[in-house]
């Protein structure tokens, strides 16, 4: 059986094509099934996820295939509600976006009582920490990972409710941490370096790496668990597709020749995350235009979900962007979004 | 106890008031008839379409049932939402259920 490949989008340099063998989808799927979803029997499994990435694949092609359980593909209709109202146990595959759908029938998914949703590919949504609360006393059960192309999945926790939010990550039991690099700035926060026989072989070389620096920045929590801080790099995930802001300020740049340049990641209620384009200009140049020039973003870069143009780019006295004040300065700026 | 009903051409500029503050200003000059998914392309994607209806639930105080009501035609135009608002509005006047 050839590797089954996975290619990250080319948002954080040139595409890059991941490689897995076929056990390691399988021992993924079923550490997964046994250690976070309790190996429940499922009759049904409906997936959000696109299956050529990996965790689409997983739990909507190998986990039904390996568990013998038929699937539904949703992956490209995010708006169809799944099956509720025959009892059968059933799986949701979900990204952030499909959290906004399952809020709209929280009391059907309460009748239901036999529905896990697994989440993944970005942070919970707050739609995903309200129906989790929402459904606290039912038999609904919801579980994120986090893990990355690839390292696959490296740890799990319960979506909590909107008051219980900030659980611990656990790691998965074939998941070693290292020692990461150190955040700037900040000497309690480390990078999240991981070793585990789950690792993906780069297209191009002959083995797997030893170990993998994940962008996302953890502090310990106690034995094998820790707390997610943040992530070092600019990348953000757009409902899970990655887009490194530095990429898409190179490509402004470049198209729109003069500018000053800010993407700034916001949060998204329905896409997790998501980012804007601020922009200073010495001469008129219009927002749309600016927008034009991204129409056609490489590799699938998820486009801006606004432009801004603000009278100057905040910087400290280092040069570094004071994000904070761009993005608190969004609602003066509404005439010049598009 | 009886609720007025707002005209469908007030409910056709709120309701384009809020499609502009979710989508920008590329909706302007996007006609009423006009189906948003080709006129805006990926900028009224499937997501972007459940943003919008969430803002026109919020506001005009109504609840869109994905199952029943058909939201890819209901929510493909302005003419259309306008058209389905009204009709909400006037089922939940008619049933004595508006605040």
């Amino acid at each position: 059986m050839p590797d089954i490949a996975f290619a990250t989008s080319g948002s954080t340099g040139p595409p890059v094509t991941w490689l897995r063998t076929e056990d390691q989808l399988q021992a993924e799927v079923t550490l997964v099934h046994e250690t976070v979803l309790g190996s429940a029997r499922f009759g049904r499994i409906v997936s959000y996820a696109p299956p050529g990435h990996l965790y689409g694949r997983l739990y909507g092609r190998e986990l039904p295939r390996l568990a013998d359980i038929p699937v539904t593909g949703l992956w490209d209709e995010p708006l169809t509600v799944p099956p509720l109202d025959d009892g059968v146990p059933t799986l949701l595959v979900c990204l952030p976006s499909t959290w906004q759908l399952l809020a709209r029938h929280v009391p059907a998914l309460a009748r239901h009582g036999r529905v896990t949703a697994l989440h993944s590919t970005g942070p919970a949504t707050p739609a995903a920490h309200h129906v989790a609360g929402r459904l606290t006393d039912t038999g609904f059960r919801a579980h994120e990972l986090l893990g990355s192309t690839e390292t696959g999945a490296v740890a799990h926790r319960p979506v909590a409710g909107e008051r219980t939010s900030g659980l611990p990550w656990r790691l998965l039991p074939d998941v070693e941490t290292l020692p990461g690099s150190v955040a700037d700035g900040d000497a309690a926060a480390r990078r999240l370096r991981v070793a585990s026989p789950r690792l993906a072989r780069r297209a191009g070389t002959e083995a797997p790496p030893a170990d993998w620096e994940l962008p996302d920045l953890v502090a310990p929590a106690g034995p094998r668990a820790f707390h997610h801080l943040g992530r070092a790099s600019r990348l953000v995930k757009v409902n899970g597709v990655r887009c490194d802001l530095a990429r898409v300020e190179d490509l402004v740049r470049a198209r729109c020749p003069g500018l000053d340049v800010v993407c700034a990641p916001v949060s998204d209620p329905v896409r997790g995350e998501h980012y804007e384009v601020f922009y200073a200009a010495p001469g008129p140049v219009d927002p749309a235009a600016v927008r034009r020039s991204l129409g056609r973003l490489p590799s699938g870069l998820p486009a801006p979900r606004a432009v801004h143009r603000v009278p100057h780019i905040p910087r400290s006295s280092t040069g570094k962007v004071r994000t904070a004040e761009l993005t608190a300065a969004r609602p003066a700026q509404e005439a010049e979004h598009v | 106890m009886t609720t007025t009903v707002p005209s469908p051409e007030e409910i056709h500029d709120r309701t384009r008031s809020v499609l502009a503050t979710r989508i920008g200003d590329a909706f302007t000059d996007v006609p009423s008839d006009a189906d948003l998914q080709q006129a805006l392309g990926e900028r009224y994607d499937s997501l972007t379409a459940m943003e919008c209806i969430s803002a026109v639930e919020s506001e005009f105080g109504i609840e869109v049932d994905f199952v029943a009501d058909d939201v890819r035609f209901w929510f493909s135009s302005v003419e259309r939402m306008v058209r389905f608002t009204h009709e909400r509005l006037e089922d939940t006047a008619a049933l004595g259920l508006g605040s």
